[in-house]
């Protein structure tokens, strides 16, 4: 696949797989891993092992009350971690050139309203994934 | 709504709103004949992608409202009342009367009003008012 401009992300979100991919104006799906040093005496140079990994996703949402807001208030009282997958190609099977990537998120924070008169109204969150994510497709 | 909506949708849509002022002839399209006072949606721009999946497109239109000789004071006056932010002959008030129009978009909004300004046609000077609307579809 060549390169390509991002246009039709899908994003599900909850329990029941909300697709909110057309209130997703952008998205970025991060994983890091900590870096634990392991040199001993008698080492002359410094060596590393993988730790342990920490993802989140941060998402900015176009605001519509009976859809994202109540999804998003409900699964923050709930206080506990929801299943998100995300393709880069839309809902085409998962494959390498649509690789999906499911992870539970834990939402730690929500903005019922933000913005400013005349603006449309928007909501951002950053969501710090509980688990590992998995990424599935044929040859992804 | 979103991708689905048509341009023509949205003239119409526009212009069934501008309708509910009285006296007021509202087209979709640049009407042929002056019969003032008159109004119409003209595009100016379309924001594709705002949300993934043409979930989210911007619309940028200038209602062009030609409100009659601008020598009358009746035409004045009219213009006093299609300026007004609220009231039975606010332009402003009439496009938001239904900022769904109809269910085919998700929200509009009218940005300012600009442009007074006078036209010639058929060897007549007519009064001559844009509204900005954005429409959300």
């Amino acid at each position: 696949m060549a390169k390509q401009v991002l246009t039709n992300v899908n994003v599900t979100f909850g329990t029941a797989n909300t697709d909110i991919s057309s209130f997703v104006s952008s998205i970025t799906l991060s994983t890091t891993a900590a870096e634990v040093v392991t040199s001993a005496m008698g080492s002359s140079a410094v060596t590393r092992i993988q730790g342990m990994i920490d993802s989140s996703v941060t998402m900015e949402l176009m605001q519509d009350y009976p859809t994202i807001e109540k999804l998003f208030f409900d699964a923050f009282t709930n206080g506990t971690a929801v299943p998100m997958v995300v393709k880069p190609n839309g809902t085409a099977a998962a494959s390498s050139a649509n690789p999906q990537y499911a992870f539970s998120v834990l939402p730690t924070s929500w903005t019922p309203v933000a913005g400013a008169i005349g603006d449309l109204a928007t909501a951002s969150v950053t969501y710090p994934i509980s688990g590992a994510i998995t990424k599935t497709g044929t040859g992804a | 709504m979103s991708s689905t909506t048509t341009v023509s949708q949205i003239k119409t849509g526009l212009a069934a709103n501008l309708a509910t002022v009285s006296g007021l002839r509202a087209y979709a399209y640049q009407p042929d004949n002056v019969n003032t006072p008159f109004a119409w949606p003209l595009l100016d721009s379309i924001q594709y992608n705002g949300a993934m999946g043409g979930g989210l497109i911007t619309h940028k239109f200038t209602v062009s409202v030609v409100v009659g000789r601008s020598a009358e004071r009746t035409a004045q006056t009219l213009l006093d009342g299609y300026l007004s932010y609220a009231g039975s002959t606010s332009i402003r008030a009439a496009i938001e009367s239904d900022r769904t129009l109809g269910g085919v978009v998700q929200d509009l909004i009218v940005e300012s009003a600009n442009n007074i300004s006078t036209l010639e046609a058929n060897d007549a000077t007519y009064l001559a008012i844009d509204f900005v609307v954005t429409v959300y579809a």
